[in-house]
């Protein structure tokens, strides 16, 4: 007796905690119901849609903090009604996601790709069951951009043209020697920024030469570890600037060079991100300059994009894209409110 | 004439310069029930399991039916030996036809025919006559039943020689004695039984022939007409005459009452009160199994008990014991039996051992300074006489006699008020021992109260005032001065009348 | 004494009823099923969707379970195998390079027999040289992981033939993918091989006591293999499954499996020590985390939030175990023992 009774004490908890979470989740859903079933009404200030944004990242990182409540604000304002996933990064849990959204019919989804290569099935299986698709964060492959109705978010190829103009602009014509360091391997948002310093390099100031360049993780541990086996690899004294692929890299590599006791200010870093970690940087003038990418932004233009779709402000085939603009951070604006860091 | 079934010659086995079989023979007639009967430690299971090809011994052979067979596990099994183990070695998870039939699975082309494999198991079931569910698993059995199925196991493949350890151990006397009476019936079929046991009424009830073992030592092997039990019990013991009295404890008078455990029930401890007096060490005898160390580890609230009340009295304060952290702090020192998987850290130093149980009194701040350490931790090194006592040296480096001398150091420290150790000297070389004994008793002559289990019995002769001996989870009797002898000691653990001393 | 006298002990179960209730008794997916009910429960409450779009839910079963299903048989024996979810990237990675070059038949192929390896090497340490499974496998789950990425060049490898993987990712047999599919065949697979062939049923016996299997005349080392290369097969075709229906290998692929997949054998009542469990449970196990997951998905509840839930259920189904149970009644009792007996001093 007293043994089934431990057994059921912990059940009937969770069943009591799990019907008063289903229970919010169906007066949630009850209310949009009513709502869609006035979509044939002609006031379109009533109009309530549902739209499901497949992130591969939410409140468990920096860079979500600000973008999910962004995102949530503009469609509260809206009247869009967002259920948000959370894929962690796994392709195949996203996949799964989006097997469940277009499950779901919702008048659109937003997707954030966690693995650029990975998405065309869902976009394919939202494009049979007629699903619009808007894309957020980090742009599709070529190849897949036809299956979306259009992307906002950061110019990641311009953010990586801004950082290298920062970059020749101090150099000016003197030979200088720099590393590389990128973001994760594979990654587009890595891949683009890639390109995008290395070609501005190479047509502004074919003078700076990149020595070697190798991926991270997007984190200032690993980023300091690969910075200082590439400045052995190469010799300090051979060296003369970095760039990193964000401000957490940047981080790592400075520790890097202060590691081998020389001044990181004499060094030419720029970077991308203006963070709360690269902004005070900035500042402190150990790295030269980085690239504002506004986290609250791109939050906010994901749901407004959406919205243009679902309003049909944009039309099947007119792909519209939303570039953040890629605002220079340097030590002379850096303390500026309008460039206030974000993540 | 027939010839026997079994042979085993000359078997010779050591453990680390112990020797645990010292050349011994024995054989078995077809039809017969052998007892092999010894105290603990005498060599029986060692025997055993070199019979069954699962030890290799040192030297010697096993022969059935005349010829000599390879030492492996399969070898034996494949030549008819089957052991039903000490220690049950079923398959909790499995069924009981599973169980009965591990590892011999009938099978066509791998694939398992399992109603043949019921059907065997059903058989072998029927023939030593219990009725169980073929499909029950193993963990929802009675332990007595558990026991009947490991036998149908070893008679499930149809074995020449069927050798029991100590299969009456976790039995009721009804269990017993139908297991007794199916051991006949297998007998009368002309099996070969190989019977194990402490318990002398068993073997004067079933078995045709005793083999004697002590110390490893062959010392009888006669037909059960020639032998009495009184006579078995003097040659299990064998050392009366060497026991040197001088060493024991003369009468004395103790100070106050410091343990009084009440009504005390745990898994194997079937109500037992137990009292240990300022001064006085207690000692606990009997078998190995008979419930002794579980008694102790309930009293002091090491493991839960089911029923009882245990009171601790140090320093004129009463406690009651509630657990093992209220028991430390009653002034409880526990050396367990294990000492390498209980009572030490072996990557430790000496040093770090000793401070463990300390640290309040080393360092009352929770700093600790390894200087105070080391001179504390040397202090109580020299005071157990550790050789040498080099309190940085990891104690894994030391032997098993100095390893007990660390256990006893690391609880004197604290000044315990009540010392309670079990199997202190096992495996320990002939001087530790006797440094350990000197030491356990000049604790008791300052003033602690000891309680002491050992399966030596020269030395819990030599230890205790009191000698309780614990028989199936109950105290079967309580000896004092002349009346505790090996003898005496022997005959109420193993069940047997006590015989006038 | 004659063969007729019988000892009887314990119950035999008679009736419908009682034979049905013994054999509920007996199994050790009792547990799972409960809180499978619950779940279900719930969700049907909740969140339909589950179950009107149960394609969907299926193939997120499939996903979490399938790995799951190969690790089972290592747990039985009593050892784990952490490499599995570095096996499934490393195999998908092999499959669409191997593809690429030649054709998928070739490159499904490569990547099973890279499975086979990676599990002789684990059981060849955890069997022959004896090294304790966790660390073995902890090892290998690193190498294999970096071997991903030296493989793919550090990005994911996109699969030529985008078709075949977007058709492959498609209902095949009513609404059911091919991954769904696959994953009811090796779960009726590994369940006929633990049930029914020999090998299979002694690996309860080797988790279960091990020094009885060995004495008992079952070759333990060799069960051991069989297990790993089960596991490490299993995740291999996970491996490749994920890779097609993506149409890309990514060599970070199966980062959230392998807790996923330890968590649906752990709610299917399997016992991490070996000797208790069952395939069935797994695929129980696998059935709730997968309908939760769904259901928590559509609610839009975010992961920590999710966590949580999973962490709840993960603690109710070892809890419930009835030796935890027994284990936490005789200290509970012990100490109103003590209590009471303070009182009456």
């Amino acid at each position: 007796m007293r043994k089934s009774r431990l057994v059921l004490a912990p059940a009937v908890m969770l069943a009591a905690a799990a019907l008063v979470l289903s229970g919010c989740a169906a007066a949630e859903e009850e209310t949009t119901t009513d709502a869609g079933s006035t979509t044939d009404s002609t006031e379109e200030v009533a109009e309530t849609y549902e739209v499901y944004a497949l992130l591969p990242q939410g409140s468990d990182q920096a860079y979500g903090t600000f973008y999910v409540p962004a995102m949530e604000a503009a469609a509260a304002e809206l009247g869009i009604n967002l259920t948000i996933t959370n894929s962690q990064y796994d392709g195949d849990k996203q996949a799964s996601e989006c097997e469940i959204a277009v499950a779901a019919k919702p008048d659109g989804i937003i997707l954030w790709p966690a693995v650029g290569d990975s998405v065309r099935p869902c976009l394919e299986a939202a494009a049979a069951a007629g699903i619009p698709v808007t894309v957020t964060n980090s742009d599709l492959f070529d190849a897949d951009k036809a299956l979306s109705f259009g992307y906002s978010g950061p110019d990641t190829y311009g953010q990586g043209v801004s950082s290298a103009e920062i970059m020749c602009e101090l150099v000016g014509d003197t030979p200088v020697n720099i590393i590389q360091l990128n973001g994760a391997p594979g990654n587009a948002t890595a891949i683009d920024r890639d390109n995008g310093f290395t070609d501005t390099v190479a047509a502004n100031c074919p003078n700076v030469t990149i020595l070697q360049e190798e991926s991270t993780d997007w984190t200032k541990a690993t980023a300091q570890q690969v910075a200082s086996e590439m400045i052995t690899a190469q010799g300090i004294d051979n060296i003369g600037g970095i760039y990193a692929a964000d401000d957490s890299i940047a981080a790592g590599a400075i520790a890097a060079l202060e590691a081998r006791g020389v001044v990181a200010a004499d060094y030419f870093i720029t970077s991308i991100g203006n963070t709360f970690l690269g902004n005070p940087l900035v500042i402190a003038g150990s790295l030269d300059g980085t690239v504002f990418q506004s986290s609250s932004w791109d939050g906010d233009n994901a749901t407004r994009l959406m919205y243009a779709v679902l309003t049909g402000e944009i039309a099947a085939g007119e792909r519209e894209v939303r570039f953040m603009p890629s605002v220079k951070v340097t030590a002379g604006n850096a303390s500026d409110a309008d460039v206030a860091p974000e993540w | 004439m027939t010839s026997p079934v079994i042979e085993a010659r000359n078997i010779v086995k050591s453990f680390g310069g112990v020797r645990a079989v010292d050349d011994v023979s024995v054989s078995v007639m077809p039809g017969e029930i052998h007892a092999v009967i010894g105290e603990n430690g005498a060599g029986k299971s060692t025997l055993m399991r070199i019979l069954a090809g699962v030890e290799t011994p040192d030297s010697g052979s096993v022969r059935i039916d005349g010829k000599e067979i390879e030492n492996s596990a399969k070898a034996s099994i494949d030549a008819g030996i089957s052991l039903v183990h000490q220690e049950l070695s079923l398959i909790p998870e499995m069924t009981v036809a599973e169980n009965i039939m591990l590892g011999a699975f009938p099978t066509n082309g791998g694939w398992t025919k399992t109603k043949e494999m019921k059907k065997i198991a059903a058989d072998t079931l029927k023939e030593i006559g219990v009725e169980v569910d073929l499909d029950e698993r193993i963990s929802r059995l009675s332990v007595a039943l558990r026991q009947f199925v490991e036998i149908a196991r070893a008679v499930a493949r149809k074995p020449k020689v069927l050798i029991l350890d100590e299969p009456t151990a976790t039995l009721t006397p009804a269990e017993t004695d139908y297991l007794l009476s199916m051991l006949q019936r297998l007998a009368s079929q002309g099996l070969a039984i190989i019977y194990i046991s402490h318990r002398i009424p068993e073997v004067f009830k079933i078995c045709n022939k005793v083999t004697i073992l002590r110390d490893g030592k062959l010392v009888t092997n006669d037909s059960i007409g020639d032998l009495t039990p009184d006579k078995v019990i003097d040659q299990m013991v064998g050392r009366e005459l060497h026991l040197d009295l001088t060493q024991r404890r003369p009468a004395r008078e103790f100070g106050e009452l410091v343990l009084s455990a009440k009504g005390i029930k745990a898994p194997k401890v079937n109500g037992i009160d137990l009292e240990v007096s300022k001064g006085q060490i207690v000692g606990l005898g009997g078998l190995v199994g008979a419930g002794r160390t579980e008694l102790l580890r309930a009293i002091i609230g090491a493991d839960p008990r089911s029923a009882g009340r245990v009171t601790i009295t140090s320093n004129g304060k009463k406690r009651v014991i509630t657990g093992y952290l209220s028991a430390i702090k009653a002034g409880v020192a526990y050396v367990p039996e294990e000492r390498r998987t209980d009572g030490l850290a072996l990557t430790m130093t000496v040093a770090e051992n000793i401070f463990l149980p300390n640290r309040k009194e080393v360092s009352p701040t929770g700093v600790m300074p390894k200087g105070k350490i080391a001179a504390f931790a040397k202090d109580l090194s020299e005071k157990v006489n550790l050789r040498p006592p080099e309190v940085t040296r990891e104690a894994g480096q030391y032997s098993g006699g100095n390893q007990q001398k660390i256990v006893i150091a690391k609880w004197l420290g604290r000044k315990p008020s009540f010392i309670v150790l079990d199997e202190p000297t096992r495996g320990v070389d002939v001087g530790a021992k006797a440094e350990i004994h000197k030491l356990v008793k000049e604790l008791a002559d300052e003033g602690a109260a000891v309680l002491v289990i050992s399966s030596d019995l020269p030395e819990l002769l030599e230890l205790s005032d009191l000698i309780h001996v614990v028989r199936d989870g109950k105290i079967a009797g309580t000896l004092t001065g002349a009346e505790a002898t090996e003898k005496s000691v022997m005959s109420l653990a193993a069940g047997e009348k006590l015989v006038g001393a | 004494m004659t063969n007729q006298t019988v000892i009887k002990v314990g119950s035999t179960a008679t009736g419908f009823w009682g034979k049905f209730r013994s054999v509920l008794a007996r199994r050790t997916e009792g547990r799972a099923v409960v809180l499978f009910a619950i779940i279900a429960t719930f969700v049907t409450v909740s969140q339909p969707l589950v179950f009107t779009a149960y394609q969907v839910t299926l193939g997120r079963i499939a996903l979490i379970g399938l790995v799951a299903l190969g690790l089972t048989a290592v747990i039985l024996m009593g050892e784990l195998d952490l490499s599995v979810a570095s096996t499934l990237a490393v195999s998908g990675v092999i499959a669409v390079t191997v593809a690429n070059q030649t054709n998928m038949a070739i490159g499904v192929l490569a990547a099973l027999a890279a499975g086979v390896v990676v599990s002789l090497i684990n059981a060849f340490f955890v069997a022959i040289v004896g090294i304790n499974s966790f660390i073995a496998t902890l090892g290998m789950l690193f190498a294999l992981r970096g071997m991903a990425f030296v493989i793919s060049d550090e990005a994911p490898v996109k699969l030529q033939n985008t078709d075949l993987g977007i058709a492959f990712g498609q209902p095949l047999l009513g609404p059911l993918t091919p991954r769904i599919l696959i994953f009811f065949l090796i779960f009726i697979a590994i369940q006929i091989f633990v049930s029914r062939v020999k090998a299979g049923r002694e690996f309860l016996a080797v988790g279960g006591n091990r020094q009885a299997a060995y004495d008992a005349g079952i070759p333990v080392k060799r069960r051991i293999f069989t297990g790993f290369i089960i596991s490490g097969v299993v995740a291999a075709i996970a491996g490749i499954i994920n890779a097609v229906e993506r149409t890309s290998a990514d060599p970070t692929s199966g980062s959230t499996v392998l807790l996923a997949s330890f968590a649906a054998a752990i709610i299917g009542g399997n016992y991490l020590k070996g000797g208790k469990g069952s395939i069935i449970g797994t695929l129980i196990g696998a059935a709730s985390l997968g309908m939760l997951q769904v259901a928590l998905t559509i609610s839009g509840v975010q992961i920590p939030i999710q966590e949580i839930f999973i962490g709840g259920i993960l603690l109710i189904a070892v809890i419930t175990d009835p030796s935890s149970l027994r284990a936490v009644w005789g200290s509970l009792s012990t100490t109103f023992q003590g209590i009471k007996n303070s009182l009456a001093k």
